[in-house]
């Protein structure tokens, strides 16, 4: 009676289902009989041998998470079809996280095997429809589409945006594809949306444009700093870890315009207006210094321009910082002095410091005072950018889907450099760097960019005023998608490649501290999907490349050969080591666990700190827009929702949109919690429900960023960009609000809850 | 240049692979069986723990093909060497006590095969299908019962209503009074196999604990088929031996 997987039709196909049914009866006897004859130690026995027997059936493998980039690992378990559970892994296996795991990582698998999960290639019909297409027939829409626009544009007209979710390997891939097989420098990914003013700051000031600790170090510091990071909701891992080293003594400083759930345990919070951060931090620093409580030694020592930081951080008097940033004085000193007390700060942010129009500014004035203080290169010390997506810091940056850098922060204008790559890869490469993301939008406006390739990345939600990106999507001349849902930037395809997820591929991701971790597959690609790397080779061998990669190995061995940080990156050692922490500079180097121990990675070797003045947001308040929009995440949600949105426990939770309003404001107003609100800004409008609360304060009000309903990003400004690092300020908007006529919905108890844990 | 389009052919995503309910087939055996195929899970469930596998036997005798057969119905020379399988001492004890009853056993099973063989499978589902519906927990315990001990009676009866069957006549199919007064029930065969559970957990008692240990091991074994002939054989040989 062997039971086929095949299932059969008619009154076969029920013999069938009742065969099953039977199986189950006879267990439920045998059940039955055990617990009237067996003592309960034998049927602990029994069940184990069970489990054990029945484990040995499911494909477990350990592999590294695909949501934020903590950069957790664990086991998976799979029996073919779907992700049955998360289990820890062996800690040696789990650097960052031991046996943590967070509620997205231990449960948020449904997306893998959803129903609208897309397992066949589209293409569009005569009548500008999706139908089915062969993988043959989509690839050679995708060559003759890219390749007419190469042929009569040149290869500058074409763009690709990269995947921060896809492996270091892929990554690798997206960057050479561009500018290998299209001939374009615009190649670029989420990271310009988030902390590639981090980059920028952190690269100008030290050198690496990436966090310097090593995620022990949030452990062992008698201080921590965090400004502009909701850190239990976006980066939960961490946050434990924080916690209990406040727990057990240390000082935490919370610097933001939420009161967000980390506050609580602060030493200190201080709620702050949005768009002012290098304000107040030039505040700290200036009272640091003015009080001879920096570290005049390291300054002296390993440190250059502090005398022009000194200068500028004058202007920041008590008085001016009290009235732009809503800070009181004694809060900065106290701060200022609890960072000068403690031996050893960390300075931790996420996209509240980042996202802003003078985004690298805010980073150099916190890279200042982590050097006028000697926060560097010792344990317990450093600072510390939280990175969101799983592998924006590997994919996203190290592996130079770029337009300005090779893999491993390589300039393209150094001549030197591009030589070894045009060898390497056997092209020309021009030397002029190509558009950032949030540049492309604007250039394919001026008809500069005519046909784009977006990998894993949903552009019509994420980018900034996304009424703006969506005409640019429906205008452009060719559009290929690669992603593993039709999402809302893949309905503007001319062709929708089915790509597959982190449980589905073998891998690296890089984490938030720099450590290159192993992905391995847990389960076959679902229907016809494939790994991006397979797809991108099939792509460039049509196009005339003779790309011949058997393994993602083999491709990070040629990452090994032409990238000095990860000289010794190969996953055979990331696989026997557990991790390795870049920089690694070849197969004998043990990895770096903190940057900065004796050098800044600068031409003398020391830290150029930079003079910051007076910044403020693009956009401030006025009479018709009075109160400013900041946006940001949810625990229980991830990005554009694509993951998280087809997790049936989670939707139950945090479901839909709304907007944080403070109780005052909220009065004035005449709304109350659930009352739907109408918010408005320059650039579009949308309905939110309210949830009243002194979270925020009177004259904020915040959205977070996951639901295509409501997109926020219908009200922030695609135009205002930062100049160093081209992110938008998705953390400010000047907007209005204004009781909506639509029905009130009611304020669940899991709405309250969700809202508590802020 | 593509217009913004939601929709695309759900036959390009994953939830188009997963099992389609309906395919073809005897069109209204079909939605007898979607009809009534819940209901039959209920009933198996709401019923205890014995009439499962009392059904169970009748369901894996009806769907078996010759050579599973064979195995459900295997000789007692068979069944001890299941049951030296086990290779525990309790266990050995079980199996010879089967090795007793193994032929009468063989020839209750026949009961149901000689329906197979004579073509009457899917009278057979439907059957007991619209029972499962119709009649309480209790009844569909009785009567299958019924089935276990009325060997050739048994066959009878189901021409009866099998005939009440093709001629349409549904409600009288499953109408009760006809039914169990065609199959001439004995109300203290149910009662008596009602009690065998706890027979078989008194033979384990007295016998060693691990024999049961064993037995799950063979359940969840890969050919659990061998596991499964050996439990329904032996509990319908043990009810035989509560009965004498």
């Amino acid at each position: 009676m062997a039971v086929s997987d095949d299932e059969m039709d008619g009154v076969a196909g029920y013999m069938q289902a009742a065969k099953r049914q039977a199986l189950q009866n006879v267990e439920h006897v045998a059940e039955g009989v055990a617990a009237e004859t067996l003592s309960e130690g034998k049927l602990f026995e029994i069940a184990q041998s069970i489990g054990d027997k029945r484990l040995e059936e499911l494909n477990v493998a350990d592999t590294t998470c695909g949501y934020c980039a903590v950069g957790c690992r664990f086991d998976l378990y799979s029996d073919g079809e779907e992700i049955l559970a998360a289990r820890p892994t062996e800690a040696e296996d789990a650097p960052v996280n031991g046996i943590s795991t967070c509620v997205k990582g231990k449960f948020g698998y449904d997306f893998v095997n959803s129903d609208d999960r897309l397992t066949t290639p589209l293409v569009r019909d005569e009548r500008g429809e999706f139908r089915e297409a062969t993988w043959d027939e989509a690839l050679s829409r995708v060559v003759e589409g890219l390749g007419s626009i190469q042929e009569e544009h040149g290869g500058e007209a074409l763009s690709v945006i990269a995947s921060s979710k896809a492996t270091n390997e892929e990554n690798y891939l997206m960057g050479k594809f561009a500018r290998q097989v299209l001939g374009t420098n615009s190649v670029d990914n989420c990271n310009r949306l988030c902390h590639s003013s981090t980059v920028a700051g952190l690269a100008k000031t030290y050198g690496y444009g990436a966090a310097s600790i090593s995620t022990d170090d949030l452990e062992i510091a008698d201080c921590v700093l965090l400004t502009g990071s909701n850190t239990t909701e976006a980066h939960p891992v961490l946050a434990t870890r924080i916690k209990q080293n406040v727990r057990d003594g240390a000082d935490l400083l919370v610097f933001d315009p939420r009161e967000v759930q980390i506050a609580e345990y602060a030493t200190q919070y201080t709620r702050v207006n949005p768009g002012y951060d290098a304000v107040w931090i030039n505040a700290i620093t200036r009272h640091i210094v003015n009080n001879d409580l920096y570290d005049e030694a390291f300054v002296e020592e390993r440190t250059t321009g502090f005398e022009a930081v000194r200068e500028a951080v004058q202007e920041f008097t008590p008085e001016r910082v009290e009235e732009v940033t809503g800070v009181p004085h004694e809060e900065i000193v106290s701060a200022a002095e609890t960072i000068a007390d403690a031996d050893r700060c960390v300075f931790g942010w996420t996209l509240g410091l980042t996202e802003h129009s003078h985004g690298t500014e805010n980073v150099m004035a916190m890279a200042n005072l982590a050097a006028v203080t000697g926060n560097l290169g010792k344990p317990g010390t450093g600072v510390s950018p939280f990175r969101g997506q799983n592998n924006v810091q590997g994919g996203g940056g190290d592996m130079g889907p770029l337009p300005d850098n090779f893999p491993g922060y390589q300039d393209i204008a150094d001549d030197e450099i591009r030589a070894k790559f045009e060898e390497a890869w056997e092209c020309e490469i021009s030397p002029e760097y190509g558009y950032y993301t949030t540049q492309m939008f604007l250039a394919a406006d001026d008809d500069d960019l005519r046909g784009m390739y977006i990998i894993g990345e949903n552009a019509a939600l994420s980018e900034p005023g996304v009424n703006h990106a969506e005409d640019i999507l429906e205008e452009l001349e060719f559009l290929v998608v690669q992603d593993l849902f039709v999402n809302e930037t893949a309905q503007y395809a001319d062709v929708v490649l089915p790509a597959c997820s982190f449980v589905e591929k073998t891998g690296t991701f890089t984490n938030t501290d720099r450590t290159v971790q192993m992905v391995n597959e847990v389960m076959e690609p679902k229907g016809d999907s494939q790994p991006d790397w397979e797809i991108l080779q099939a792509l460039a061998n049509r196009m005339g490349r003779e790309w011949s990669y058997d393994s993602t190995a083999e491709i990070m061995e040629e990452v090994n050969s032409l990238t000095p940080l990860y000289g010794g990156v190969t996953h055979d050692r990331v696989e026997s080591e557990g991790g390795l922490q870049w920089p690694c500079w070849d197969e004998d180097h043990p990895g770096t666990e903190r940057l900065y121990a004796d050098a800044f990675n600068t031409d003398d070797g020391k830290a150029h700190l930079q003079a910051v003045g007076y910044s403020e947001p693009a956009e401030t308040p006025d009479e018709e827009y009075p109160f400013t929009l900041t946006t940001g995440r949810v625990l229980y949600q991830y990005h554009t929702g694509t993951m998280t949105h087809r997790e049936e426990g989670i939707m139950q939770y945090t479901p839909s949109d709304f907007i944080e309003i403070n109780p005052d404001t909220a009065a004035n107003y005449g709304i109350e919690s659930g009352d739907m609100v109408r918010v408005t800004s320059r650039r579009g409008e949308i309905v939110v429900s309210a949830q009243v609360t002194d979270r925020v304060g009177p004259e904020s009000v915040f959205i977070p960023i996951h639901f295509a309903e409501s997109a926020v990003n219908r009200l922030t400004d695609e135009e205002h960009l930062d100049p160093a690092a081209a992110t938008p300020e998705f953390k400010v908007s000047a907007v209005r609000i204004a009781p909506d006529e639509g029905d009130p919905e009611a304020v669940t108890a899991a709405d309250a809850a969700a809202g508590g844990d802020d | 240049m593509a217009k913004p389009t939601e929709s695309y052919p759900e036959t390009a995503t994953h939830g188009s692979t997963k099992r389609e309910t309906n395919g073809e087939g005897d069109a209204a055996l079909q939605e007898a069986l979607s009809t009534h195929g819940e209901a039959l899970a209920e009933a198996v469930d709401s019923t205890d723990e014995l009439q499962d596998v009392l059904s169970t036997a009748v369901l894996i005798a009806a769907s078996a093909d010759e050579d599973e057969l064979e195995h459900v119905t295997a000789s007692a020379a068979n069944l001890v060497a299941a049951a030296d399988g086990l290779s525990t001492d309790g266990a050995a004890t079980l199996a010879t006590d089967l090795g007793d009853n193994a032929e009468e056993l063989s020839a209750s099973l026949d009961t149901v095969l000689v329906l197979q063989r004579e073509g009457h499978l899917d009278d057979l589902v439907a059957i007991a299908t619209a029972f499962t519906e119709s009649l309480s927990a209790a009844e569909v315990e009785e009567l299958s019962t019924t089935l276990e001990d009325n060997g050739t009676e048994i066959v009878e009866a189901l021409d009866l209503v099998l005939e009440l069957q093709r001629g349409g006549q549904l409600e009288e199919l499953v109408d009760l009074a006809n039914t169990l007064s065609a199959l001439e029930i004995d109300e203290d065969t149910a009662e008596g196999l009602n009690n065998l559970l706890g027979a078989v957990g008194e033979a384990q008692r007295s016998s060693e604990r691990v024999g049961v240990l064993g037995l799950l091991r063979e359940l969840r074994s890969r050919d659990a088929r061998d596991g499964l002939g050996y439990l329904v054989e032996f509990l319908k040989a043990q009810g035989r031996g509560l009965r004498r």
